[in-house]
């Protein structure tokens, strides 16, 4: 380890510096605050160890983003339980005529994640966290840059349509308790 | 410029982290004006924008647990086997009577010399099974400082508190149970000390610890990692 003196250094700039990064999405890719800290802290156990695969302190972010995923994929990979929705028939492109943009809460957005398949979920995670470029998403996910684009277009659909329809639920819901 | 091209780099240039290259912004521009469709589907990612902007403030918007990076660091680097399994610890000297710290001699297999701290700090021997009831017995006598983690406390002996350099300070001695093995550490805060960080070679070898705002002067005998911890 040469680039930051020593290991302990090094892995102690890695968790100030990405932590919450890596927090946040174990939060989005598990939907549960206990699995994203146990992630969270599995990466840098992980990172600790491995530390000398890390060349370039510059791709550090996406270093520990990968981890983060294989160790999550892992996990997911034990309980086979979960059901989400299916991406299949889901064009690219929807027309919305002039659909307002619905407001969107943490929690709603958590609800409309957990029903995306893991392939979809992890690039629109990435895609919204705003730092990864396409080509970051699609190495970090080992996958061809066109791939990548094409789940997010799919998955930004659905996750407009259970926005919308969370969004009718709240509003009918709201004016049937009324009067 | 084709449609496929028009469409990737307006996917590209939607992306705050990604740049389009300006060689290639007025051929898009061109293709714009000359495709309806394409020209549609710019519209149509402009009008997106809004509904990136409201996904990407929630998607963020996750609050990260305080305390929990402190706590990490802790785990990582106050339990690490790595660091302490590299020590050779080759002290030839078998001897089994050995001074220990300028506070006070020990002897072990002798008639043993009781000095008043030995039976001052007779009730709590056996008592702190951790480094965290270390910590918090030592704080009760007002002195708060943090034991090293990474020694083994089943095989902690006595816990004391000596004079150094007309300062009171925590000596904690660990003996394995066939006693060849034996260390005894002066706990110093860095905010007291200015101590030396390296190892001293003499007749009883000295390993100086630098760690979390102390210094761990180890004074040992016999092999150290036989009172450290098994990591597992
Ligand atoms: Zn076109």
């Amino acid at each position: 380890m040469s680039w930051f003196g020593s290991n302990k250094t090094a892995v102690e700039a890695l968790v100030d510096g990405h932590y919450a990064a890596l927090y946040r999405y174990a939060y989005r890719l598990s939907g549960a605050t206990q699995a994203a800290e146990d992630l969270t802290q599995e990466v840098f156990l992980q990172a600790q160890k491995m530390l000398h695969q890390l060349h370039d302190p510059a791709n550090a972010k996406s270093w520990l983003f990968t981890i983060l995923r294989n160790a999550y994929l892992h996990r997911v990979r034990a309980e086979k339980s979960a059901r989400f929705v299916s991406l299949d028939g889901v064009a690219e492109v929807v027309d919305r005529g002039n659909a307002p943009v619905p407001i969107v809460d943490s929690a709603q957005l958590q609800a409309a994640l957990n029903q995306l398949p893991e392939v979809f979920r992890t690039p629109v995670i990435l895609y919204y966290f705003e730092d990864f470029s396409y080509k970051d998403i699609a190495e970090q996910m080992n996958v061809p840059l066109g791939t990548v684009m094409s789940r997010l277009a799919r998955a930004k659909v659905v996750l407009r349509q259970s926005l919308a329809e969370h969004a009718e639920v709240t509003t009918s819901k709201a004016q049937g308790e009324g009067f | 410029m084709d449609c496929q091209d028009a469409r990737l780099l307006l996917a590209f240039s939607d992306r705050l982290s990604e740049k389009l290259d300006p060689a290639e912004i007025q051929p898009l521009q061109h293709h714009l004006e000359a495709c309806p469709d394409c020209a549609l589907a710019a519209e149509r990612q402009q009008a997106d924008r809004g509904f990136d902007l409201a996904i990407g403030s929630a998607m963020r918007d996750v609050p990260v647990p305080v305390g929990q990076p402190a706590k990490l660091k802790q785990q990582l680097f106050g339990e690490r086997p790595v660091l302490w399994k590299r020590w050779s610890v080759a002290s030839a000297a078998a001897a089994l009577i050995f001074a220990l710290t300028a506070s006070g001699v020990y002897y072990v297999n002798r008639p043993t010399v009781v000095t008043t701290n030995d039976l001052l700090t007779w009730p709590q021997q056996g008592i702190a099974s951790n480094a965290e009831d270390v910590d918090s017995f030592l704080e009760k006598q007002g002195l708060n400082v943090r034991s090293p983690r990474v020694f083994d406390y089943s095989l902690l002996r006595s816990v004391e508190i000596v004079e150094f350099q007309k300062r009171r300070v925590a000596k904690l001695t660990f003996i394995a149970n066939d006693e060849k093995v034996s260390a005894s550490v002066l706990v110093l805060p860095h905010r007291q000390f200015d101590a030396p960080n390296q190892d001293i070679q003499a007749n009883l070898s000295i390993r100086i610890i630098n760690e979390d705002g102390y210094t761990y002067a180890i004074y040992y005998q016999g092999r150290l990692d036989g009172l450290l911890r098994v990591l597992n």
